[in-house]
């Protein structure tokens, strides 16, 4: 029998999964690693919610002492990779700024040799 | 060699100081083509730099000296009709006798690099360190080893120009162009030069801190 709380927490990730994939879907560019592994991530809980005893299963495989373990190794794991994904984005920000940047220096510099040119 | 087919880049942050007397001198020595690259400084240096006879191209806002030389070499690819592209440093640290120097082997490869650890050595300590370290890391990203990897000193000719990509805002594009010259298969020699330090020259360039910030950035990006 499924508990009150654990019914709530499947039908929030229910809804984040949905939320993910109609954000992912709506636009224009968007980061499928990134969406995939959110979706992936709130997949991953309901089937906790869902499957309680898998967790002992994953401990028992993955050789960690404890359930707590396990969620703080988790926990540290999604801290990195949000941080590496981060790092990608304000990557790929920089980039479209320093051309946008090298873009107005030669258009400004056009434009300044064309009315230097008709004086 | 003509000097008419000869750009010389400088990329400049903050040089309102010294930018008209290395121009001036760069002039004197009879090359006419001066582009400077103002990355978004806060004093006069693209006015000093018009005053003084140069192309000044203008960064709205500071992007690092990568960022800059990119531009000069973006210029350099369209306008096309250049056969030789020098950067050199806008602080007057480099001396125009080595430019001939450079010039004069030019012909015979891609991109010459000056390079500061060949010959007699004038340089402080902290700052050989910087550079050793430098190279290093260069090395063992890019997988080629050159004595100055870090040098802001060095000859392009048309098919380097083409070529070589920078995608490094910072300090990080000195170790890049090495890895371009190596991934793109570019001929290239390394020529003894002298640099001359002032306080000026010496409170900018590399330090061993930026050798860490390298190190970080290369592993998120290769």
């Amino acid at each position: 029998m499924i508990s009150l709380s654990s019914l709530f927490f499947i039908l929030l990730s229910f809804i984040m999964v949905v939320y993910f994939i109609l954000v992912s879907m709506r636009k224009k560019k968007s980061h499928l690693v990134v969406d995939s592994f959110f979706v992936l991530i709130y997949i991953f809980v309901m089937l906790i919610f869902l499957f309680p005893s898998s967790i002992t299963f994953l401990e028992k495989t993955l050789g960690i002492q404890s359930a707590i373990n396990f969620i703080i190794y988790l926990s540290i794991f999604i801290a990195y990779f949000i941080i590496f994904i981060l790092y990608t984005i304000i990557d790929d920000q920089r980039k479209q700024i320093t051309a946008l940047t090298r873009e107005v220096a030669l258009s400004n510099y056009k434009k300044e040799q064309s009315e230097h040119k008709k004086k | 060699m003509n000097t008419e087919e000869i750009l010389i880049c400088l990329p400049a942050y903050n040089e309102a100081r010294v930018i008209g007397k290395v121009i001036s001198s760069i002039r004197q020595e009879g090359y006419p083509n001066i582009l400077v690259v103002d990355d978004g400084s806060q004093d006069n240096t693209a006015q000093e730099a018009r005053d003084a006879g140069a192309m000044v191209l203008s960064h709205p806002i500071n992007r690092g000296a990568g960022a800059a030389t990119a531009t000069g070499l973006e210029f350099a690819s369209r306008e096309n009709k250049y056969s030789y592209l020098v950067f050199m440093d806008a602080d007057g640290q480099h001396s125009y006798q080595d430019l001939r120097a450079l010039l004069s082997v030019a012909p015979n490869y891609d991109v010459v690099i000056g390079s500061r650890h060949l010959g007699s050595m004038n340089m402080p300590f902290s700052r050989r360190l910087a550079n050793a370290v430098g190279s290093l890391i260069t090395f063992l990203f890019f997988g080629l080893y050159v004595k100055d990897s870090q040098s802001g000193f060095k000859v392009f000719n048309r098919k380097a120009m083409h070529k070589v990509q920078i995608s490094f805002d910072r300090y990080e594009f000195c170790s890049e162009i090495i890895g371009e010259i190596y991934q793109k298969h570019l001929s290239y020699k390394e020529v003894p030069i002298k640099v001359i330090y002032t306080n000026h020259s010496r409170a900018k360039g590399q330090s061993i801190g930026n050798g860490f910030k390298m190190v970080l950035r290369f592993i998120f990006r290769t």
